[in-house]
């Protein structure tokens, strides 16, 4: 399972195109970002202090958990290939015992995707220490990275069920671009949450993956947050003028009736996530072996 | 002799397509098998199942004395299968796809590294063990192939038109390779192929048509039975040696500047050539080839 696993990996790093493709989500983000949103939003949030290193890092955030989802389904085309090229035919004279070969590409998956998010999170850091930010401390870092390990789990098994039920590589492409066009809308980062329609924001606070931008924003920005909010009271007739205005319309977390969600329910939701897509996945999986 | 492969009554539907309806047959041990048909006759079908890729509808196959859908693991263990296409990965080296492929088989790191020094003097892949699949040439990848194949040192070895596509001098050197590795091994191989050159080095032949085995034996006994020698002689005066024939009683076919006579052996030529000797200007006595013997069995199932 584990030699599996590393030649799953080592495909995918050598497949630059594959690396490259499944960064794409988040190169449009970045590109998106230079153009048209940072500056926007700095204008209508101006009067907030720090406004620029707080949509950095709100943009990080956003960064890294599309990172743990479209690496996760590019480390899949791995999955995909050896399907419509028929290479699970020397898989299948083989004593290899198919759960192995299941677990393989479910490692892999996660390996890549972890190891990709990591980056992403160092350069994001770069970048909000470029606009002046600060490093965030060790404890910050940390639970981070708890929360890249979950989001992994959680995307990963999301991907995975759902490139199980896929059979030849162009559905598979489709099916990529997609989710690489798509993903940003849906985690909140094209735009923040509180701009979409309210119709586009139920299917982004119901969209599992969205919970990892949510838990991911709401560790990496507690601290300037506080810095933020403490002693800083909005002008009058401005929109935006509490820290839970701000939140909420940045996608920190969400809102159902009268409850607001916090980083135990993105916590439980990425668990539960992780639960269920990796029991799909089995059933799929044991499916097709007959 | 012993028996290392035994189908029986081997049957496989794909809705309403009967694949492979009702076959049976034996492989011994040690010989060079050869797996005959034209496309879409089964064979394909046949293989998937017995590398235990595939369940059949019905029937029972025992390889190595391992019953398949039983014991499918003991036989993965004892078979190397070569298949028509590539199936290692492009992007990692030989080397690389070796290990990994190596490792299937419950080997320690160190045993998969022996069995790849020893697969590399059988097939002789020294020089390109550290390039990258995908950048080798046609002849250098089926080499690899092979070496895969051979990597748990497989009691049977399975090779799908092993040599399809490749120019003839590669071509060659894959079959000399192939030959080598039985020599001395004493490994049992399951060919397919559509070079009838190569089937006729074969220890038996087995031919499907449809589904069924249409015929099976010895490259020789195939011969006698689906192919004829034949005399070609090349007339001056295509009537007057018409006429002699006849005269002879003998059938005869004509063909292109030629009129060609039928033999059950080619000793029957000579009493022929003796009668007719004045009415020709060349002639040549033709042996019957594993292609005749091919076409005419699959054609005769045909019709």
């Amino acid at each position: 399972m584990f030699t599996m696993a590393k030649r799953n990996i080592k495909l995918y790093f050598r497949d630059k195109a594959s690396v490259f493709f499944s960064l794409m989500a988040v190169l449009v983000i970045i590109v998106l970002n230079i153009f048209f949103l940072t500056d926007s939003l700095n204008e209508g949030l101006g009067e907030i202090p720090n406004i620029k290193i707080l949509v950095g890092t709100w943009l990080v955030a956003g960064i890294v958990a599309v990172t743990t989802t479209t690496t996760a389904l590019g480390a899949l085309g791995t999955m995909i290939e050896d399907k419509s090229r028929k290479i699970y035919k020397d898989f299948y004279t083989s004593p290899l015992k198919r759960s192995s070969l299941a677990g393989g590409y479910i490692i892999s998956c996660m390996v890549v995707s972890f190891i990709m998010s990591l980056i992403a999170l160092a350069a994001g850091i770069g970048y909000v220490v470029y606009l002046g930010g600060d490093i965030p401390s060790t404890a910050t870092i940390l639970e981070t990275v708890g929360i890249i390990l979950l989001a992994v789990l959680a995307n990963g098994s999301f991907m995975f069920f759902i490139t199980s039920l896929l059979k030849t590589s162009s559905a598979f492409s489709t099916f990529s671009t997609v989710v690489g066009v798509l993903i940003g809308f849906l985690m909140g980062i094209y735009m923040p949450a509180g701009n979409l329609p309210d119709g586009v924001q139920w299917v982004v606070k119901v969209f599992p993956p969205t919970y990892s931008a949510s838990a991911l924003r709401t560790v990496l920005m507690d601290d300037i947050l506080n810095d933020t909010f403490s002693g800083f009271s909005a002008p009058e007739g401005y929109e935006i003028f509490t820290r839970a205005d701000f939140e909420k319309f940045m996608g920190v977390n969400f809102e159902f009736g009268d409850c607001t969600t916090n980083l135990m329910t993105a916590i439980i939701v990425m668990a539960c996530a992780s639960i269920v897509f990796c029991g799909l996945s089995v059933i799929s999986m044991s499916r097709k072996n007959k | 002799m012993e028996k290392i492969i035994e189908v029986s009554n081997l049957r496989k539907s794909y809705g309403d397509v009967r694949a492979v309806n009702g076959i049976s047959f034996d492989v011994e041990k040690g010989s060079l098998f050869a797996f005959l048909g034209v496309n879409g006759a089964g064979k394909s079908t046949t293989i998937d199942i017995i590398s235990t890729m595939l369940k059949p509808d019905g029937g029972e196959v025992k390889v190595g004395g391992h019953v398949l859908g039983r014991e499918d693991n003991a036989i993965r263990k004892e078979i190397g299968v070569v298949f028509q296409d590539s199936l290692l990965d492009p992007l990692l080296t030989v080397n690389e796809n070796l290990m990994i492929r190596g490792s299937f088989y419950g080997m320690s790191k160190g045993e998969v590294k022996a069995s790849i020094d020893r697969v590399i003097e059988t097939v002789g892949l020294g020089g390109f063990l550290n390039r990258r699949y995908g950048k080798l040439s046609g002849g250098q990848r089926r080499r690899a192939d092979i070496a895969r194949a051979l990597i748990n040192t497989p009691k049977i070895l399975f090779l799908d038109e092993p040599t399809t596509g490749l120019d003839p001098q590669t071509r060659k050197s894959v079959w000399n390779t192939i030959k080598g590795l039985r020599e001395n091994s004493g490994m049992t191989v399951f060919l397919t192929t559509h070079y009838m050159e190569e089937a006729a080095q074969a220890d038996y032949v087995t031919i499907m048509g449809s589904g069924e085995i249409i015929a099976q034996g010895t490259p020789i006994q195939l011969k006698e039975r689906y192919s004829s020698d034949m005399l070609k002689m090349k007339y001056t005066d295509k009537s007057a040696l018409e006429e002699k024939l006849k005269e002879l009683a003998v059938d005869y076919v004509e063909d292109v500047e030629t009129v060609n006579v039928k033999l059950d052996n080619t000793m029957q030529a000579i009493p022929i050539i003796e009668a007719c000797r004045e009415l020709f200007v060349n002639f040549e006595v033709v042996n019957g080839t594993m292609d005749d013997a091919f076409l005419n069995a699959t054609g005769a199932n045909l019709e």
